[in-house]
């Protein structure tokens, strides 16, 4: 029997796989909540289903709100159109549209965006991000950002319940699905349409005229992949004026979004994440945890703590002093330091966590702008290398990459030489002559790591969690570094991808992302000591230090590896907001972080495309059954009922034949 | 979103059985012991058929191989099912005695064709079923068939020809538990030509595709063809004929009149 049921199962799935086309998308808008707030978007617990429709121009916004005659919609956007004020338009009309797929493609070799960008810029925080958890919420002159938008391009659609779901198609394939073998396909209206453009996919790099260019913006480009010939990209330029408004009937393709999530009450809200995965420089986002645990780990011991018997250095400064003292520091370096209008507020960062408690403490913060932020793609899953000139030539090879030293990467280790140097002054009161300012110089490895992880990691992993595979994780390298080399343990060379990179919420369990970024800062800022794992394990009390272990490299003979044991100033703690062990914690106090985000698992994402039959074709197939139950229960009933006449001839008893009645 | 085509699916596979079943079967418990036990053997017969699908290893992916080997399989149940029918007869026919002292026989027994319909319709039934189950299992909702460029007339064309494969052997019981009680080796072997031919039919459904949903129609046709020939053969094995038909007709037209 359990051969039967095993082929009817096999039968079965075959049967849905020809009604049902899987996307892989994995990457949709997520819930969070806060102490008063439900945000963010999730679907129905059975999915939303819509009609396909390919928003490429005004027409079709006019088609999908109020026109169109086979509402509700599923409306699948280009980047460019993905504002906050069109996603609005669209929520706000639930009634007809049921959920958004956003086209999100990134070239995978340059991690560059294929299409084009909203010229004005795109983010989900607010324009004044962090600013109900900072210093300034409830001041009047500052609160709510009065002197200056930090994020222009804030859009705020993270701080909305938007109320239907939003996915990511990151995938070609999965844009091809939704554009070739649905929507043009069964629901288009019929367009002129001509090819402008067509370009070879291996040639990417050649051709990026159509990212954002401002002056394109009035073309709509979209892409279509040729089917026979998969190395074409075509982009398309629809002749607005040669329309034909033919309209397409039933059966139509419809897509079905469904997420499966549930809160996560022990998690200190959006840190670190955004579509761009993990950022090892902490964003801020909502209310960052990051603040909160820089702020814990200088706190006072509580009584039952001992303290360690170190030597601890205070700094004691005023800030006109510091500010002279990191500018004259910073002489020498590519860094030039300005000082910020007086009036001028705090930047949301981390500082402002420390001046709630402590308002006496000086604060100096070192950003890269004095007013609105550079990045005009502030946390969105826009927020490219190339935005912040974290990119690289894309000429330059893997090997190359390594030793490339980005715009970025090369500021940041400017700065944190000119701090170095200050520090040093600061604490000993002499200025550092040459030999000592040459041991304060930020290494190149070490700013390189920054630009590894971020921009080379990140993508790989980006690559492998999105693409939903099995990859070998002997093939991912960070520079010349291979990957693998870094995990504490052994973790197998096929182990299941994607990654859960999912370090917003706190779990007993170390996340595997969380841990590797960690043993990756160790191996390049910490020294390699030869200790073998029991005794590297024992040194990891040492509460100054930590001592991270890695199974190494392969050796020469390609069989076992030699560990490594690297001693580093690298710590983590654990993301948990007080808000949630406090007994009796006041919510709404605003003290602490009370944002919790949702969770989920690897397989609570689904979006999959298929058919509606026409109300005709539905109709019919259900009147011919009808007609076919009640006729034959009528001739049933009247075969049974002469049934002796009919057959009179088969009864083999004469007898039988005047008292037979199967009715008896 | 497609539970119309869902029901009328599934009134298209089951409403015919059901109302047989209503109106012949369910007063009697005799003839429900039957029918479970035929389609008990049914189940038995495609348990045979698929151990021999799993085993042969390189011919898993040929459907006709299977299909050949499964109406074999499934007729060798049904001579197997005969013969347990036959052997149970005497317990059968004392079990329904009402007391010790009844002596007459139940007329189930005396008309052998009886209990061959029953045992038809079990084994009509148990198949259609398995044939459709999975089927109906994925229609309910929300997509339906067409993406991949598959015809429309799918649910259609399988609830019809579960239909007609369910109707089919309702009739190929008669004429194959006659044809062994009179010795007659030829109805046997028309039975499983027929089953056989049927079968075979359908595989070309395969070949559809939306461009040419007329593909249906070419397995469609000759089952139900097959299906009013075998259902003609049936009735004529079963004693009936059309005089008797016109009889039966006539009669009620006149009990009416005289009403």
């Amino acid at each position: 029997m359990i051969l039967v049921l095993g082929l009817a199962s096999a039968e079965s799935a075959r049967i849905r796989s020809k009604i049902y086309i899987d996307l892989l998308t994995q990457s949709a808008c997520f819930r969070t909540l806060n102490a008063t707030h439900q945000l963010g978007c999730a679907s129905s617990q059975s999915g939303n289903v819509g009609i396909v429709h390919y928003l490429r121009d005004a027409t079709d916004f006019d088609w999908v709100l109020n026109k169109g005659n086979h509402p509700p919609y599923i409306v699948v956007m280009n980047t460019v159109d993905f504002t906050g004020e069109n996603v609005r338009r669209l929520s706000k009309r639930s009634d007809r549209v049921n959920g958004i797929m956003v086209i999100s493609l990134m070239d995978q070799n340059t991690t560059s965006f294929l299409g084009q960008l909203p010229p004005d810029g795109f983010s989900y925080s607010d324009t004044c991000p962090n600013d109900a958890y900072g210093i300034y919420r409830d001041s009047k002159t500052y609160g709510g950002c009065k002197k200056t938008k930090w994020n222009l391009a804030g859009s705020g659609l993270m701080q909305e319940d938007v109320g239907i779901p939003v996915f990511a198609l990151s995938e070609e394939s999965d844009v091809n699905k939704v554009l070739h073998k649905c929507f043009f396909k069964f629901n288009q209206d019929k367009r002129n349409e001509t090819c402008f453009f067509k370009f070879n996919q291996d040639k990417r790099n050649e051709t990026c005229f159509f990212k954002f260019n401002q002056d394109k913006r009035n073309e709509t480009c979209f892409f279509k992949f040729n089917q026979d010939k998969r190395n074409e990209t075509c982009f398309f330029k629809f002749n607005q004026d040669k329309r034909n408004e033919t309209v397409r009937e039933y059966p139509l393709c419809a897509a079905e979004l469904r997420t499966e999530m549930w809160a996560a009450v022990s998690s200190d809200n959006c840190i670190r994440r955004s579509n761009r995965l993990v950022s090892q420089i902490t964003d801020l986002f909502c209310d960052p945890l990051g603040d909160q645990n820089n702020f814990v780990t200088m706190m006072d011991l509580s009584e039952t703590e001992t303290r360690p018997n170190d030597s601890v250095i205070v700094v004691g400064a005023r800030i006109k002093e510091m500010i002279d003292g990191l500018t004259q520091a910073a002489t020498g370096t590519k860094v030039v330091l300005q000082e910020a209008d007086a009036n001028q507020p705090l930047p949301p960062a981390s500082a402002q966590r420390f001046l709630m408690e402590r308002a006496d403490i000086p604060v100096v913060v070192v950003t890269d702008h004095q007013k609105e932020f550079t990045n005009k793609y502030y946390n969105s899953r826009l927020d490219l290398p190339e935005f912040i000139n974290a990119d690289y030539p894309p000429e330059l090879s893997q090997a190359e990459k390594y030793d490339h030293v980005t715009e970025q990467a090369g500021m940041i280790a400017d700065v944190a030489t000119a701090l170095a140097r200050y520090l040093y002054k600061a604490s000993t009161g002499d200025d550092p002559d040459q030999s000592v300012k040459d041991l304060l110089t930020a290494n190149s490895s070490t700013h390189n790591v920054n630009g590894c992880v971020k921009s080379e990691v990140l993508v790989s992993l980006q690559y492998t969690v999105s693409v939903w595979q099995r990859v070998k994780l002997s093939d991912i390298n960070v520079g010349t570094q291979p990957l693998y080399d870094l995990y504490s343990a052994d973790v197998g060379e096929t182990s299941v991808m994607p990654y859960p990179t999912y370090v917003g919420v706190y779990r007993y369990d170390k996340n595997a992302v969380a841990s590797l970024v960690l043993n990756l800062m160790a191996r390049f800022t910490g020294d390699l000591y030869d200790l073998d794992k029991s005794e590297c394990l024992v040194m990891e009390k040492d509460v100054r230090y930590s001592y991270t272990y890695m199974q190494g490299n392969l050796q020469a003979d390609g069989k076992g590896r030699q560990g490594w044991c690297f001693k580093s100033l690298v710590h983590s703690s654990n993301a948990l907001s007080p808000a949630f062990q406090i007994d009796d914690y006041d919510m709404k106090s605003g003290k602490y972080s009370t944002w919790a985000e949702s969770r989920w698992d690897y397989d609570s994402f689904h979006v999959r495309l298929f058919l509606l039959p026409s109300d005709q074709l539905q109709t019919s197939i259900f009147a011919f059954g009808v007609v076919v139950f009640v006729l034959s229960l009528v001739i049933a009933y009247w075969c049974n009922a002469n049934s002796s006449r009919i057959f009179a001839r088969g009864l083999n008893s004469p007898g039988a034949q005047t008292t037979y009645s199967p009715m008896l | 979103m497609t539970l119309m085509e869902f029901f009328g699916c599934t009134f298209i596979i089951f409403g015919p059985p059901f109302a047989l079943f209503v109106f012949t079967i369910a007063k009697d418990p005799m003839r429900i012991i039957v029918m479970m036990a035929s389609a008990f053997f049914w189940l038995c017969s495609l348990l045979i058929s698929s151990i021999i699908w799993f085993a042969v290893v390189p011919l898993r992916d040929q459907l006709a191989f299977g299909v050949v080997f499964s109406v074999l399989i499934q007729e060798l149940f049904r001579f197997l099912f005969y013969k347990v029918l036959r052997k149970a007869n005497d317990g059968l026919i004392a079990m329904s005695q009402q007391s010790t002292q009844q002596n007459i026989t139940p007329k189930d027994f005396i008309n052998t064709h009886i209990m061959a319909y029953v045992s038809g319709l079990g084994f009509g039934l148990i198949a259609g079923t398995f044939s459709i189950v999975n089927i109906l299992a994925d229609m309910n909702g929300p997509g339906t068939i067409g993406i991949e460029g598959d015809s429309k007339y799918f649910f259609w064309t399988s609830a019809c020809l579960s239909l007609c494969i369910l109707l089919l052997h309702t009739a190929w019981g008669i004429i194959f538990f006659s044809a062994l009680d009179k010795n007659q080796w030829i109805g046997v072997a028309l039975v499983v030509a027929a089953h056989m031919f049927f079968s075979c039919i359908s595989l070309v459904n395969q070949q559809s595709s939306s461009d040419e949903s007329g593909v249906y129609l070419g397995s469609l046709v000759p089952s139900y063809v097959l299906l009013i020939v075998s259902g003609v053969a049936a009735f004529h094995t079963a004693g009936g004929s059309y005089a008797s038909l016109l009889n039966a007709l006539v009669c009620r037209k006149g009990r009416y009149q005289i009403e």
